[in-house]
């Protein structure tokens, strides 16, 4: 049988205070309370709970932009880098800022190909661009594109749907072999890559890639 | 291909040195609310607090392969922020860089039409709160966040201000007692 440890003043206050005295201790210890201890330890407990109870802040959405960035500043792909320096230069904030973004990457994607010129050529002819287009309440509208000539269809697999075809994405025919569909998602990474004519799996050239358990190179898009 | 399963931080890290270096946003993401919140209730200012985050991140990712695996990646990214923090405030030769809380929260509502969760409601209660705090020495504001606002264990803690578990407890009991009179003279 476990014998409540004796009353040591501090020492009990903080193992109370802590959550490490055993039922036997604690109750031993309030009850050896006088009255003025008692309020004292009652002004303890809501001076921390105050504390405990700070509204938690979230960091600034493009820090991990930010990070990345100086993290990997020759591999980071063109999308994030133009993101970088918009929200770096924004007047109003985010949602602006994405907007630009999504405006830039939309003219790069419309424009002749010198203006895609740091992007490595991709070894079939689907070029494709993504972009933040806008946030609220939480979910972000994410733009998915791709030029895809002679396509009868294309749709997006990808973590979100569970790279499940039968749960795919459809993309909408833009003209002049574009296709392209904005969904809503929650901040967060999503790895996904395009599926062509139901069965073609086509990955993204120009995006940021991560490693899947089978050897193969996903695209990846972050939610910020 | 990969879904479902969430890595841990310690597989996320080892996919990091191994090359993969997009893998580190995953990390980013998971703790920079943890490492921005300890900084700006240890700091008192917001865009100190945002520039010390971001430092250590990069800081942490290019010492990656110095990184223990005993401990947490969430408590070395501490040690790591809070180092840098003292380093500020020691530079400086303040304990805290507290501006006047108005200015702080008038900042805070101009800047943050990007991200709603951002736009909190500051209380009376909570600025008394970081008023509190921005009264309290580094050492003593420090271990109260880790414990309190944390939720951190008292070997959490010694992982990351690298001393004894009983100074730990120790300062915990002065940094207590401190935080309850001054926040006792506030009412």
């Amino acid at each position: 049988m476990t014998r409540p440890t004796e009353i040591n003043d501090d020492d009990m206050m903080r193992r109370y205070l802590d959550g490490e005295l055993t039922r036997p201790e604690r109750a031993l210890f309030l009850e050896k309370l006088i009255p003025s201890q008692r309020a004292e330890l009652s002004a303890m407990e809501k001076a921390l709970e105050a504390l405990a109870n700070l509204p938690v802040l979230s960091p600034p959405a493009d820090m991990t932009t930010h990070i990345m960035t100086a993290i990997m500043p020759e591999k980071l792909s063109l999308f994030l880098r133009i993101k970088a320096w918009l929200l770096r230069h924004s007047v109003t904030g985010l949602e602006i800022g994405s907007m630009a973004v999504a405006a830039a990457v939309l003219f790069l994607l419309l424009s002749p190909g010198k203006f895609l010129s740091p992007v490595p050529a991709a070894p079939h002819p689907y070029i494709e661009a993504q972009a933040v287009a806008s946030m609220a309440a939480g979910n972000a509208k994410v733009g998915f594109s791709l030029y895809a000539p002679g396509a009868k269809s294309v749709s997006l697999i990808s973590d979100f749907n569970g790279w499940s075809s039968e749960r795919s994405v459809q993309l909408h025919p833009l003209g002049n072999d574009k296709w392209g569909v904005t969904v809503k998602l929650r901040p967060g990474s999503y790895q996904y890559a395009f599926l062509i004519n139901g069965h073609k799996v086509v990955t993204d050239p120009v995006a940021r890639h991560v490693n899947d358990d089978f050897g193969h190179k996903n695209a990846i898009v972050t939610v910020i | 291909m990969s879904h479902g399963d969430r890595l841990s931080d310690k597989e996320i890290i080892s996919d990091c040195l191994k090359g993969n270096v997009q893998a580190y946003a995953e990390l980013v993401q998971r703790h920079q609310r943890m490492v921005f919140n300890v900084l700006y209730r240890f700091l008192g200012n917001y865009e100190a607090s945002q520039d010390i985050s971001q430092e250590t991140f990069i800081t942490a990712y290019r010492k990656l392969d110095t990184f223990n695996g005993s401990s947490k990646f969430s408590t070395w990214l501490c040690q790591i922020a809070l180092n840098k923090a003292r380093d500020l405030l020691r530079g400086q030769g303040v304990e805290s860089l507290c501006e006047d809380l108005e200015d702080q929260l008038g900042m805070l509502a101009g800047s943050d039409s990007d991200t709603p969760h951002r736009r909190f409601e500051m209380t009376q209660e909570n600025e008394r709160i970081q008023h509190v705090l921005n009264q309290m020495p580094a050492h003593y504001r420090e271990i109260l966040l880790l414990k309190h606002l944390e939720g951190f264990s008292n070997e959490e803690i010694v992982d990351v201000l690298k001393i004894t578990l009983e100074n730990i407890k120790v300062r915990t009991f002065r940094a207590r007692e401190m935080f309850k009179r001054i926040y006792e003279e506030m009412v």
